[in-house]
């Protein structure tokens, strides 16, 4: 579907309502809790809004926004980290996004996000947290299935693999 | 991960159950995702889910106008006479402060060059126990080190402060979404200070002063991905200096 992301307050009314549901949905997922997840909805759409030319139309929007979503996250992550630094209290309450998956192992990965390099912390998302299958994941990140297999062999070296469990969606 | 190979084996992913709740699919693509669900429980299972979180979400969730009305409006910076543990003969010292030169940045943050065109300046002090020091540009300083920010600035700008190392791109200032209004002045701190945490090595600290309230995430995106920044820096000062974080002797 060509989308054209542009327009006024009431376009973008119908793109939020299109798009903003998948865009928590993930970002809770990710970050553990609804507060910090709606504040990043709120900062990815208003983005967009008021600079609509982020959206090169060179992929279909829901994959653009996987990736927005997806950056937008490590940096809330990274920031989280740094504010702890300023030894301000914030506990935000865990979600467990699989069954397979203990609390202290999601914990453990998304303090693993924050150490990782920006390409393979993308992976690790796209990988954990959202189950993508290589051929999708290769279509958000916009490269080859032959190159997101490279990135996960480096992933699984970056990650000891039998404490992370898959994020069934 | 049995999970997740049978997933992509047989299932249709999240990401397609929602290009599919979009709109986004081609009516070939359409068919075979509901020839897949007509004999997948799990998958009807999934997107009978995702579409009761979409419901639940937007029940709750304001609409987009709505949302942008709630933006935070940003708060003052506070002066150096809120600092805690910049004692009084130390605010005198701090007249002399000499802010840290311009630098090329020695961590990954190539799109966020430091340029000095102007009057706006960035520098810190570090607190080690009770011994309050200048800090300079690449001066050695050890976890649990406390480092407070101070800036100088001839004129009223939004500030942003941006840190950079081989984890990412973090914020140390403000601790919110867009950048916040300081006030012109001569060796203002900001009211907090960090306590460095164990992680070792060169960091790149980056203060973004410009005339015009900003979004912060923008910035530390294209920092995070090295493209470049938003066309709005172009008219903003940039000043920064390098935290060298070393193990303790």
């Amino acid at each position: 579907m060509a989308l054209k992301v542009e327009g006024t307050e009431t376009d973008f009314d119908h793109l939020y309502r299109l798009y903003a549901g998948a865009a928590f949905r993930r970002a809770q997922r990710i970050l553990g809790n609804s507060a910090d997840a709606h504040e990043i909805v709120h900062d990815v759409f208003l983005s967009l809004f008021e600079r609509p030319e982020q959206f090169a139309a060179k992929s279909a929007f829901a994959t653009f926004l996987y990736s927005m979503v997806t950056h937008a996250c490590l940096n809330h992550l990274r920031n989280q980290s740094n504010r702890r630094r300023l030894l301000e209290a914030h506990a935000p309450s865990v979600c467990v996004p699989s069954e397979s998956a203990t609390p202290e192992q999601v914990v453990e990965l998304r303090a693993l996000l924050q150490r990782m390099p920006e390409q393979l912390a993308e992976l690790a998302i796209y990988r954990y947290f959202d189950s993508l299958p290589q051929s999708d994941i290769a279509r958000v990140l916009g490269c080859s299935s032959r190159q997101v297999t490279k990135l996960l062999e480096q992933l699984e070296r970056f990650v000891e693999r039998p404490k992370v469990a898959a994020c069934p969606s | 991960m049995p999970e997740l190979d049978a997933l992509e084996a047989d299932c249709l992913s999240e990401l397609v159950l929602d290009e599919w709740s979009a709109g986004e699919l081609s009516p070939a693509q359409v068919q075979r995702c509901e020839a897949h669900l007509a004999g997948c429980a799990t998958c009807r299972a999934r997107k009978l889910a995702l579409e009761q979180a979409n419901t639940t979400f937007y029940s709750e969730a304001p609409s987009f106008a709505a949302l942008k009305r709630l933006a935070p409006k940003p708060k003052p910076a506070r002066s150096l006479a809120n600092v805690r543990w910049l004692s009084a003969p130390l605010l005198a010292a701090c007249a002399a402060l000499a802010f840290i030169a311009v630098r090329q940045p020695a961590q990954p943050a190539p799109a966020l060059e430091t340029r000095s065109k102007g009057a706006a300046r960035i520098g810190y002090y570090v607190k080690r126990g009770d011994a309050v020091t200048r800090g300079e540009s690449a001066t050695a300083v050890y976890p649990h080190d406390a480092v407070r920010f101070v800036y100088s600035a001839d004129r009223a700008y939004f500030l942003a402060i941006f840190s950079a190392d081989a984890s990412g791109v973090g914020v140390y200032f403000p601790n919110g979404r867009t950048a916040q209004p300081i006030a012109a002045g001569q060796d203002i701190a900001l009211d907090f200070s960090v306590e460095l945490d164990n992680t070792l090595g060169r960091e790149r600290v980056t203060a973004l002063f410009c005339p015009e309230a900003f979004e912060i995430e923008p910035v530390q995106s294209a920092l995070s991905t090295g493209s470049p920044l938003p066309a709005f820096a172009a008219s903003c000062e940039r000043a920064g200096f390098e935290l060298n974080k070393q193990r303790a002797p």
